[in-house]
C-alpha cells in the first residue's frame, strides 16, 4: 500500500469545528435522555435496607394502627368502659313493660290492666 | 460514574443501566468514526449530522443486542451504515453533496477559519465523485484512523477489499485535487 497517495483529510474532521461538535453531542443526549430515563426506571435495585423497610411497611402500619386504638381505649374513662346497659333498662320503663319488651311478647288483657296501676 | 479512562464495555454496561454519562462518553469516542461512515454513504455533511444522531439513540435503543460490548465500535457502526443506506434510499436523498450545502454548513460554522473551510469544500466536492464505498474506506482509514480490518467490520467488506477500496480511492481523490489545483 502506497502512502504517497495519501490525502490529508484532516479539513473534514467535525472535531475542528468545536461548537459544530458539541451541538451534535448535544442534540444525541437530548434525544436519547427518554431512554435513559427508561433504563434507570427498569434497572433500579434497592438497598437492603429499602428492601427491608418495604417488606416490613405493611406490618409496620398495622401495628401503628393497633397502637393508636389500644391507646385510645386505654385513655377513656373507667365509668365510660362500664356496660351502658340496654335500651329497656334504661328507659327507666316500669317492669311489667321492660319484661314485655325483652320477650317480645305481646301483653295480655290482664297484663295491661295490672300494669295499669304500676303506670 | 463514567471515567475517561473506562473501557468501552463497562461503558456499555453502565450505559444499559442509564447511565448518561457513561452514554456521553460512547457518544465522545466513536462519534467521529460513525460521522465518516455516515458521510462516506450519504456524501452530505448535514445529511451525516442527521443519521449519526438518529443512530445513536437507535445504538441506545438496542443497546441489549450488543451481544460483545467490547466490539461496541462495529456493532455501531453497522447500525451507522445501514441507517445512511436508508436514508438515502427512502428519503430520496442525494448521495453526493452540492456546493450550496457545503456554503450553508460554512456560514453554521462560524469559528471555522476561510482557508480551511475552502479546503473542506474543495475536499467535500471531490469526495462526491469517489463511490459510496470508497468514501467509507477512505474516512475510516485515513480520517479515523482505523485498521483495514476494523474497516472491513465497519462496512461489511472484507479486509482485501478494504485495501482496494482503499488505493483506489486515494488515487481517485489525489488526481482529481491535483487536476482542480493545477487548473
Amino acid at each position: 500500500m502506497s502512502d504517497s497517495d495519501r490525502v490529508d483529510l484532516r479539513a473534514l474532521d467535525p472535531r475542528l469545528d468545536s461548537e459544530r461538535w458539541e451541538r451534535m453531542v448535544r442534540g444525541i443526549m437530548r434525544r436519547s435522555s427518554e431512554e435513559l430515563l427508561r433504563r434507570r426506571a427498569r434497572t433500579y435495585t434497592p438497598t437492603p435496607i429499602e428492601g427491608l423497610v418495604a417488606m416490613l411497611r405493611p406490618a409496620l402500619a398495622a401495628a401503628a394502627v393497633l397502637t393508636v386504638a389500644s391507646m385510645a381505649a386505654l385513655s377513656r374513662p373507667v365509668a365510660e368502659a362500664t356496660h351502658p346497659g340496654s335500651f329497656v333498662e334504661s328507659s327507666r320503663l316500669p317492669e311489667p313493660v321492660t319484661i314485655w319488651l325483652e320477650d317480645g311478647s305481646p301483653p295480655t288483657a290482664t297484663d295491661l290492666y295490672v300494669s295499669n296501676g304500676d303506670l | 460514574m463514567a471515567t475517561q479512562t473506562a473501557d468501552t464495555a463497562q461503558l456499555v454496561h453502565q450505559a444499559r443501566q442509564g447511565d448518561a454519562a457513561a452514554f456521553e462518553l460512547l457518544v465522545r469516542r466513536h462519534l467521529r468514526a460513525a460521522y465518516a461512515v455516515a458521510l462516506g454513504v450519504t456524501g452530505s455533511d448535514a445529511d451525516a449530522e442527521d443519521v449519526v444522531q438518529e443512530s445513536f439513540v437507535t445504538a441506545l435503543q438496542r443497546l441489549d443486542d450488543c451481544r460483545d460490548p467490547q466490539r461496541f465500535s462495529a456493532w455501531l457502526m453497522r447500525i451507522v451504515r445501514n441507517r445512511s443506506l436508508n436514508y438515502v434510499r427512502d428519503e430520496g436523498r442525494r448521495s453526493a453533496l452540492s456546493l450550496d450545502d457545503v456554503t450553508v454548513r460554512s456560514k453554521d460554522s462560524p469559528s471555522l477559519d476561510a482557508e480551511r473551510s475552502q479546503l473542506r469544500e474543495h475536499l467535500m466536492e471531490e469526495i462526491e465523485h469517489l463511490t459510496r464505498l470508497q468514501r467509507g474506506v477512505l474516512l475510516l482509514h485515513d480520517l479515523e484512523g482505523y485498521r483495514h480490518r476494523e474497516v472491513a467490520e465497519a462496512l461489511g467488506i472484507s479486509e482485501v477489499s478494504s485495501r482496494v477500496h482503499l488505493l483506489a480511492a486515494r488515487r481517485a481523490l489525489k488526481a482529481r485535487l491535483t487536476g482542480r489545483y493545477s487548473a
